[in-house]
Formats: C-alpha cells, sequence, structure tokens
C-alpha cells in the first residue's frame, strides 16, 4: 500500500541498496545492486550484468548508465 | 510491587548501510580518472581507454582508446545474424556525450 | 568555462581530425571553439569512408558540435594531468549539493 503512494524520488531512492533490473530503450537489461541515481535517471550499480534477450551476455562490474537511455528501473526479488 | 522497566536496546535503523556510500553517480566516474574503462556507445560501438577528463554531459577524453565496431548484417536467405568487429586505435579521443550508453569501471583494490 | 571547451582553446592552431556521426572524416587545423563544441577547421583535408559522404574540397568548414562523434586529438598536446584536476573539481562541484 505504501509503496503505491510513494511519489517517484521517494520510490528509485529506496531501491538504492538493493538489487535492480535497469531497462534501456535498446531494450538491452543490467542488473545489479544500485549505488547511486541522480535527477537526470543516470545510475550507479555494482556487480553489474548485461542481459541480452533474456540471456547474460557480459559481466561488467561498477557500471554508469547514462539517464538517457533508461526505460525504466525496477527492483528485483532476491534470491538468497 | 515492582515494576520492571525494561530500556528499549531496539537501535533505529533509518537508513541502510550504504547511507555513507551514497554519492551521486558522477562520482563513481570521477573515481575512476586515470584508469581504464570501458564505454559503451550507441550504433554498436564500444571504447576501451584511460579516462583523463569528462563532464555532466559524458564527453569524455580517453588516451590509448581501442574502438570497436560491431556490424551486423542479417542475411535474409539463411535468416542468420552475421556479425564482424573492426578495431581502430586512437591516441587521444574526445567522445561526444550524447552518445554514450554506459562507463564501466574497473573494480578498485579496497 | 566548460571543461572542454577549455581544453580545446588549448588546442586552438593544433591539427585535429573530426569524426562525425555521418562517418564522415574531417581534419583541420582548429582556428575557434564555442561552448556548444562547434568547430571552425581551416587547411582543411576530408576522408571519406565507402564513398558515401560528400564533402566538397573546402578550404574552411565549420562543423555543428551536436554532429560529431569523435575528436582524435594529438596526445602530445594534452596535458592530462591537468585535465584530470579540472574533471575532479567541476565534477565536486557539481554533485555538492
Amino acid at each position: 500500500m505504501t509503496e503505491i503512494s510513494k511519489k517517484p524520488g521517494e520510490f528509485t531512492r529506496s531501491l538504492v541498496g538493493h538489487p535492480v533490473k535497469v531497462k534501456l530503450t535498446s531494450n538491452i537489461e543490467y542488473r545489479g545492486i544500485l549505488i547511486s541515481l541522480d535527477g537526470h535517471l543516470n545510475v550507479v550499480l555494482e556487480d553489474t550484468e548485461e542481459y541480452v534477450g533474456g540471456s547474460l551476455k557480459n559481466k561488467l562490474g561498477d557500471t554508469f548508465i547514462r539517464g538517457n537511455n533508461l526505460l525504466y528501473i525496477s527492483p528485483m526479488t532476491r534470491k538468497k | 510491587m515492582s515494576e520492571k522497566h525494561e530500556i528499549a536496546t531496539s537501535s533505529i535503523q533509518k537508513e541502510p548501510a550504504y547511507t555513507e556510500a551514497i554519492r551521486q553517480p558522477l562520482d563513481t566516474v570521477r573515481l575512476a580518472l586515470g584508469e581504464r574503462v570501458y564505454v559503451k556507445l550507441r550504433g554498436e560501438r564500444e571504447l576501451r581507454g584511460k579516462l583523463h577528463g569528462f563532464d555532466q554531459h559524458m564527453n569524455i577524453l580517453l588516451s590509448d582508446a581501442e574502438e570497436t565496431i560491431t556490424h551486423i548484417k542479417f542475411d535474409p536467405v539463411t535468416n542468420e545474424e552475421i556479425t564482424s568487429k573492426t578495431t581502430k586505435t586512437s591516441e587521444m579521443i574526445f567522445v561526444r556525450g550524447d552518445l554514450v550508453i554506459l562507463v564501466s569501471i574497473p573494480r578498485r583494490a579496497a | 568555462m566548460p571543461l572542454f571547451m577549455s581544453l580545446f582553446q588549448s588546442l586552438l592552431m593544433k591539427k585535429i581530425t573530426v569524426e562525425m556521426k555521418n562517418d564522415a572524416v574531417v581534419t583541420g587545423i582548429l582556428q575557434t571553439v564555442d561552448h556548444h563544441l562547434n568547430l571552425y577547421l581551416e587547411n582543411v583535408e576530408t576522408r571519406e569512408q565507402q564513398d558515401q559522404i560528400h564533402l566538397e574540397a573546402a578550404k574552411f568548414i565549420f562543423v555543428r558540435g551536436s554532429t560529431i562523434r569523435y575528436i582524435h586529438l594529438c596526445a602530445s598536446d594534452v596535458d592530462v594531468f591537468v585535465l584530470e584536476d579540472t574533471t575532479r573539481r567541476d565534477i565536486r562541484q557539481e554533485t555538492d549539493i
């Protein structure tokens, strides 16, 4: 319930430190721990994995992604 | 009558342990100055080189850079994608920020 | 002055190679630069890839900054330590709120 009433900024900030999925307009997807983000939706992910068409293509470590390429950012359920 | 007074010891953790590390995304790139980075660009281009400068638009200056271009052709007969790569080098290259998709930073030794 | 504008200011009268987003490649002596990184080059040599781009052999060329993909520079023309320091300072200013 509270999740729904959150403002976009609060929502994205609540994701910091958690595993997220970042989809780009090119349909490429990056998964990793969200380290930081700013007003342009520039994001930094830790332990980044690149997924193309659902399959793992690349491991990139710490990655800065330029915000203009972002389609969405969403939390991932923790696999533990 | 004795009353039990229990002191609430549960510490309230408002912020995750990451608080200290919360920086702006650009700060992460700043820490990579002088190191080799991987830059992915629009148009199936990739660059690897030593990072010497950048700004908030992600205009970037790299030295000893190697550019890899991936050409993807679609063969209508076999329905297969044919990819080929070409590489070019540049001793000092400025990259226009609007082409940048991501900058990947080497893991820092702690 | 923005970081890269001052970098290119320091490269005035130096030879640079501009690769444009339409794959045209232009080499010339940098005459002026503005804050859009529009460039004005003299003594231009053009190189065309795959015969697609036709740039007449012009002596002077004005390149709109937004059409640029890369600019290739001589490593000896750039003081990388000054540039790194300036970047650090500029980005700190940018991210300190």
